[in-house]
């Protein structure tokens, strides 16, 4: 059964071979020039450090960006499309030709059959995702160095493990929906949002929860702090968060030591020159967005002495999981993703033997 | 060896129509003893037919002794029908034709011809002769 | 002798309506089995049941002593060919010549491989261009192979014209002459049967209204001809399975094991299509 099963996967086997194989080719040639470009930011970046003006220091990433891009969507959309592709006609094409009554009167048990199916579709798929996850997180190590946000980010989903687990996932789907549908077009489609729903919803709603964040009280940096009004609210303070490479920062509020949160009042009443000098608040039509207004030396030294005299009774709350913490997400994520790929995997043999043709 | 046919349209059962075909055959000289009648599995793949049909015309014609399966090998004759009159049927068939041929120039048309001779055929059996 | 196929009550619904009712049915092993009925009367379900494609919703059926796709064993012993012919379009004849022997440890690689020829297929070619009577002649060749005590076919030559229906009967009569191998095959046309068949099943309306051996009901089933005369005055084991009157003449369709001794009949043989329209008839 298993010869059978892998002639039936054959020609999707080797097209996924050669898309991986060209992909490779792509990402080796690249390569070398993106180290080159990080390693002259990095250079640049050392030469201004010691000058105190690093703003104007950037790097041109516009020959690599489309690339970038590309590869972002390919590992987010690769588990979605291996469910759809691979997953959804697994069965219900056969349901369509008829071929399951060829199939099942053979001397193999349905779950003989299945298993089959399962094990050498679903070992290809969770191989080939992990190849192209392999291939694109050695490809951007340069840029993860250098950018220090692949636990907080979208990317989290795009690099090392996490893509495995999803990748089993997404097939376990595809082939719970062409089971239940028995129609290949309506399962590819309904698998494809399935994936892509539940994906977003376990990003928000479950993995900042897996662990319970960590708690910091930080000092508030006069340099760190900006002014300015968000949602048309009245003018108050906004702490940056302090520079944390690779953790996963959620929020950051200022608060009293007894935690209560900084009231706009209290501000105004304790800088009363900060709003002015200014044109007033913020400019129309500035909306939902936080308004950080480039001020004049003058009114930056004013904001300083603002941010000295609140911080003497608030502090900065910072809310993260510390980069330590990333691949435990990374194992439990896949972790989670994986069992219940195994569950559905496990429907679809309770299902095959109980229902019927 | 002989091959047969089946007529779906006589109303005549299948496996009548073997045997019969086979007393027709062991009439006209075409078998004789020792000749071997096909296989049934060669009778089944050219007519496809149930292979029991076969079984049973060639064991009615075991019954009436004119053939004898030997086991492994296949269904053999072990007597003729024709016997001493086989010699005769020559110029008996003669005769026949040139009967026809009167008949015919007599103004008769086949179906008269063969209404004629079935009828005096079953008046002379009726009467015991022959 | 164990029975075929014996089935006590069986029975399948789906939601509201029972597709199957009350099959009883005891098939003697050695046979080629038809059943006929119309379109929908329930014959595919009848063989779904009982190559272990459906589960019964009431009753039990048993095929060669065991219950039907127990175990690999058992799904070994008994060869099907469904509805259509399914076989994958995108696999070659070759290929499914490689599914069967991979699939069936009783495969019987030779006598496939010389049927193919015997047929003039071409190995490369994908099952999906092969013509009807082609497809129907792999998928027999296929089932034949794997060297079942049963073979159960549904309408297989339903979508076939006349010389490929002959050419595949006799295929499938020579397998039955080499092997002994039963045989129950389904189709809505007598006439497909008559030739090949000694068993009879009729279903129409979901239900069984006559099983038997053909010869024993055509030598049974008697066709009346006579003046006319109400049927119910008829001696009691003379069954009427249908009766048609006109003001001076009656004709009767009558099941009767014994003979028929009143000499006001006409008693007339009665031709096997004759007989099933009788009970379908009868049934709807």
């Amino acid at each position: 059964m298993m010869r059978l099963g892998w002639r039936q996967f054959r020609l999707q086997a080797a097209v996924a071979f050669g898309v991986l194989v060209v992909i490779a080719v792509v990402l080796a040639m690249t390569r070398p020039h993106l180290i080159y470009l990080y390693d002259v930011f990095a250079k640049a970046q050392t030469a201004c450090a010691s000058t105190g003006d690093c703003r104007d220091v950037t790097i041109n990433l516009s020959q690599v960006d489309k690339l970038l891009e590309l590869l972002g969507t390919a590992l987010v959309a690769v588990p979605a499309l291996v469910g759809a592709f691979w997953g959804a006609p697994l069965i219900a094409r056969e349901f369509e030709a008829g071929t399951h009554r060829l199939a099942w009167t053979q001397s193999v048990t349905r779950t003989r059959w299945l298993a089959s199916k399962l094990a050498i579709v679903g070992a290809g798929s969770v191989i080939a995702t992990g190849l192209l996850s392999l291939m694109v997180t050695w490809w951007s190590s340069p840029i993860d160095r250098a950018h220090t946000n692949r636990f907080g980010s979208g990317m989290f989903g795009e690099r090392n493990i996490a893509p495995l687990g999803y990748a089993a996932f997404g097939f376990a789907l595809g082939v719970v929906a062409g089971l239940l549908i028995r129609r290949t077009l309506p399962a590819m489609a309904t698998t494809l949002v399935g994936c892509l729903g539940i994906r977003i919803a376990f990003t928000y709603l479950v993995r900042p929860h897996l662990l319970s964040p960590v708690h910091k009280a930080v000092a508030l940096d006069p340099d760190g702090t900006g002014f300015g009004s968000t949602n048309s609210g009245p003018p108050t303070l906004f702490p940056n968060p302090p520079s944390m490479p690779n953790a996963w920062i959620y929020s950051t509020h200022i608060v009293d030591n007894a935690g209560h949160g900084l009231p706009a009042q209290l501000v105004a009443s304790t800088c009363p020159t900060l709003g002015t000098g200014l044109g007033g608040g913020p400019p129309p039509g500035s909306g939902h967005a936080v308004v950080r207004i480039q001020a004049p030396a003058g009114v930056q030294n004013a904001l300083q002495e603002c941010v000295a005299k609140i911080g003497a009774s608030y502090h900065e709350l910072l809310t993260y999981q510390p980069a330590s913490r990333y691949w435990v997400f990374q194992w439990y994520e896949t972790a989670i993703y994986v069992g219940a790929a195994l569950a559905l995997a496990g429907f679809c043999f309770w299902w095959i033997r109980g229902r019927a043709t | 060896m002989i091959e047969f046919h089946l007529n779906a349209t006589s109303g005549v059962a299948p496996y009548l129509q073997l045997v019969q075909q086979v007393r027709r055959a062991l009439r006209l000289g075409l078998l004789s003893e020792g000749d071997q009648l096909p296989t049934v599995k060669d009778v089944v793949a050219h007519l496809a037919i149930n292979p029991n049909t076969v079984l049973k015309a060639y064991r009615e014609l075991e019954h009436s002794g004119l053939v004898a399966a030997r086991a492994g090998v296949g269904t053999f004759v072990t007597s003729t029908l024709s016997d001493a009159s086989l010699a005769a049927h020559g110029p008996l068939r003669h005769e026949l034709q040139r009967w026809f041929a009167k008949a015919r120039r007599a103004g008769l048309d086949d179906e008269s011809i063969e209404a004629l001779f079935q009828d005096s055929f079953r008046s002379l059996s009726d009467e015991g002769v022959a | 002798m164990t029975a075929v196929l014996d089935a006590q009550g069986l029975g399948k619904r789906y939601r509201k309506q029972w597709a199957l009712r009350d099959c009883t049915l005891q098939v003697p092993a050695g046979r080629v089995v038809g059943l006929v009925g119309p379109n929908g009367a329930g014959k595919t379900t009848l063989l779904h049941l009982a190559v272990g494609l459906l589960q019964p919703s009431a009753g039990s059926v048993g095929v060669l002593g065991a219950r039907p796709a127990e175990n690999p064993a058992q799904l070994g012993r008994v060869g099907f060919v469904a509805q259509e012919t399914p076989l994958y379009a995108t696999l070659s004849v070759a290929d499914h010549l490689k599914l069967g022997e991979w699939l069936n440890p009783r495969w019987d690689a030779r006598a496939a491989e010389r049927r193919i020829d015997q047929l003039g297929l071409d190995r490369k070619q994908r099952a999906g261009k092969l013509s009807g009577g082609q497809r129907a002649q792999l998928a027999l060749t296929l089932a034949i192979a794997k060297r079942p005590e049963l073979l159960v076919l549904d309408e297989p030559v339903a979508s076939l014209d006349p010389l490929a229906r002959h050419e595949f009967l006799q295929h499938l009569m020579e397998a039955v002459a080499d092997d002994g191998v039963s045989v129950v095959l389904s189709s809505h046309l007598v006439s497909d049967l008559e030739r090949v068949c000694d068993y009879l099943i009729v279903l129409v309306g979901s239900r069984v209204q006559v099983a038997g051996d053909v010869d024993e009901l055509l030598a049974c089933h008697h066709r009346l001809i006579g003046p006319r005369r109400d049927a119910a005055h008829l001696p009691s084991d003379q069954q009427v399975i249908e009766a048609s009157h006109t003001d001076r003449q009656s004709t009767l369709l009558v099941r009767s094991d014994g003979p028929i001794l009143d000499p006001a009949w006409t008693v007339e043989q009665i031709g096997l299509e004759d007989l099933v329209i009788a009970y379908m008839r009868r049934a709807g």
